[in-house]
């Protein structure tokens, strides 16, 4: 209770307050909220929280937003807010639903408990190559995830994927027991679960505190794709890189339905095409290609040195692994899910493209695009 | 009337609520950090979900405490401009601190409200805690409200609070 009830001044605050509080109801009907304008040319915002000079900008938005513009004659454009400026990267999807963008990062790792056969993308050993899994994903998604993903109240846009998650380390990791009791920092999920299952200790640190934790010895290593670990700087604590291309982590993109619902059908229609295009662009100019490589030489140039995993020994991690993915499939059949199916499919399909080339993966996304992705 | 009964209905609230925050989630805070840091570097053996249960556990010891710092005045203000002011004037100033406070926290926890319940529909986990979360947000709108309730029934919660301290203008 007010230590003074009644005192004069309180009650005069208190009638200003109130008066000005009914003022506000007054002229809340009359104040216009924000609607979507659909004037051309038409600016979409896209949102991210890496920061403008990460990889997944200058070498995947930046590009795709240049062929936007340009195959749209001018007529869509997106503008982007990078480095946390409008959300932080777990709010992807509220943001989306709240308006607060209209294409962003939305990553089902960040949010383990709204999806389920999305994680089985995360499963060891299962992609041959980042284009695949991407491409894999994709086709896949319309019959396994659509239903999932779009119960966010959001479109999927598209799906980069990262390059294998490898492990940098204080100490050398050449075999399964070297890993015994090793505190590592995975992602949440599927890949925390495969960390366990090898024998390590999983920690969850944010992408941010990587390096700080990792420098004073909260962490003996890192698993993470190569690109990023060198973005964080973790060749300048790591000493040792062992390469097992365990998994792969798929990066999801949204849309705002509303926005993308509003725009005339055929930008819609064209949109949703380069958005196809898009779902390789980060996976073959950031993750693989020219990028990777100046990524590998700054590693190797800083004097980590690279382990390779040789067959005989991969295939203990492998079999360690494997129970994983026959656990994964039993709880969600359980619950009445095509898992046994979808892990089937992703499987016969990384094994028929396996071989596929840039160009030919890029061709056919040009001429063929999945549909149904988003029901146009 | 209806003031007096807000008045005293949102006090009582405040104080349950001041004192979850202080008794309970603080304390377990406190514990929670000092358990991970003793797994962590003494037995090597970290709490996956520690970073979010201490993330919650911080969350509800802010939001718990917001309506009470309000009524002791420990929320942060202009001191230089708020203490020289008198009569009328000050009586407006403390109006628009109320009034800036109800927009923020009213708008907050409508937001919150809408977000749990979003949540609660979509599953939403944390990232390593596999518990429910829209119950955290719907205690933050609470709290929220909680707070506009405090504001609308004691807009002079700072000016009585420095009353009661014996407010000096003798500050260096």
């Amino acid at each position: 209770m007010s230590r003074f009830p009644g005192s004069p001044s309180g009650n005069t605050t208190r009638r200003t307050l109130l008066a000005t509080l009914a003022g506000a109801a007054l002229a809340a009907p009359f104040v216009a909220g924000r609607r979507v304008s659909m004037a051309e040319p038409i600016t979409l915002r896209y949102t991210a929280h890496i920061p403008g000079s990460h990889g997944l900008y200058t070498r995947a938005f930046l590009p795709f937003a240049e062929i936007v513009e340009r195959e749209t004659a001018g007529r869509l454009r997106l503008e982007a807010f990078t480095d946390r400026l409008l959300h932080g990267p777990i709010d992807g999807f509220k943001a989306a639903v709240t308006g607060i963008t209209d294409y962003t990062h939305a990553y089902g790792t960040y949010q383990p408990g709204s999806f389920k056969l999305l994680h089985a993308t995360q499963l060891p050993f299962l992609f041959p190559t980042p284009q695949v899994a991407s491409l894999v994903f994709e086709e896949l998604y319309p019959r396994f995830f659509k239903a999932e993903y779009e119960h966010m109240g959001v479109y999927l846009a598209h799906c980069d994927c990262t390059s294998p998650y490898n492990i940098i380390s204080k100490t050398p990791v050449r075999r399964l027991e070297d890993l015994r009791g090793l505190k590592i920092r995975v992602t949440g999920g599927l890949t925390a679960d495969i960390y366990r299952e090898l024998g390590a200790v999983p920690v969850s640190i944010a992408a941010a505190e990587i390096y700080p934790a990792f420098q004073r010895g909260i962490l003996d290593a890192v698993t993470l794709a190569l690109t990023d670990m060198v973005a964080y700087r973790l060749q300048e604590i790591g000493r040792f890189y062992t390469v097992g291309d365990i998994n792969v982590v798929l990066l999801h993109y949204c849309l705002n339905r509303r926005t993308f619902d509003a725009l005339p059908a055929d930008l819609r229609a064209q949109f949703y095409r380069l958005l196809r295009v898009r779902s390789q662009i980060a996976v073959q100019n950031y993750y693989t290609g020219p990028d990777y490589e100046r990524a590998f030489a700054t590693l190797v140039d800083s004097g980590v040195e690279v382990l390779e995993l040789d067959e005989a020994e991969l295939g203990r991690w492998r079999d360690r692994v494997t129970p994983l993915k026959e656990r994964y499939i039993a709880r969600h059949e359980a619950e009445g899910l095509p898992a046994g199916e979808l892990v089937e499919r992703m499987e016969a399909l990384s094994a028929a493209y396996a071989s596929l080339t840039n160009e030919q993966i890029n061709t056919r996304i040009r001429e063929t695009p999945v549909e149904g992705i988003i029901d146009l | 009337m209806i003031l007096e009964l807000l008045d005293r209905g949102s006090a009582r609230a405040s104080g349950a609520l001041f004192a979850i925050g202080v008794r309970a989630a603080l304390p377990a805070l406190l514990i929670m950090v000092t358990l991970e840091v003793v797994l962590r570097y003494g037995f090597n053996s970290p709490l996956q979900w520690s970073r979010d249960v201490n993330g919650l556990l911080l969350l509800i010891t802010l939001f718990s405490t917001l309506p009470q710092a309000w009524d002791r005045g420990y929320h942060i203000r202009m001191e230089i401009v708020h203490r020289r002011l008198r009569g009328r004037w000050r009586s407006v100033a403390d109006a628009l601190s109320a009034l800036a406070g109800l927009v923020f926290f009213g708008l907050m926890s409508i937001q919150a409200a809408s977000f749990a319940r979003y949540m609660f529909v979509t599953g939403e986990t944390g990232e390593d805690l596999n518990v429910a979360l829209w119950p955290f947000m719907v205690y933050a709108a609470v709290c929220g409200l909680v707070l506009c309730a405090r504001l609308v029934a004691n807009p002079e919660a700072a000016h009585e609070a420095d009353e009661a301290d014996g407010e000096s203008d003798q500050w260096i």
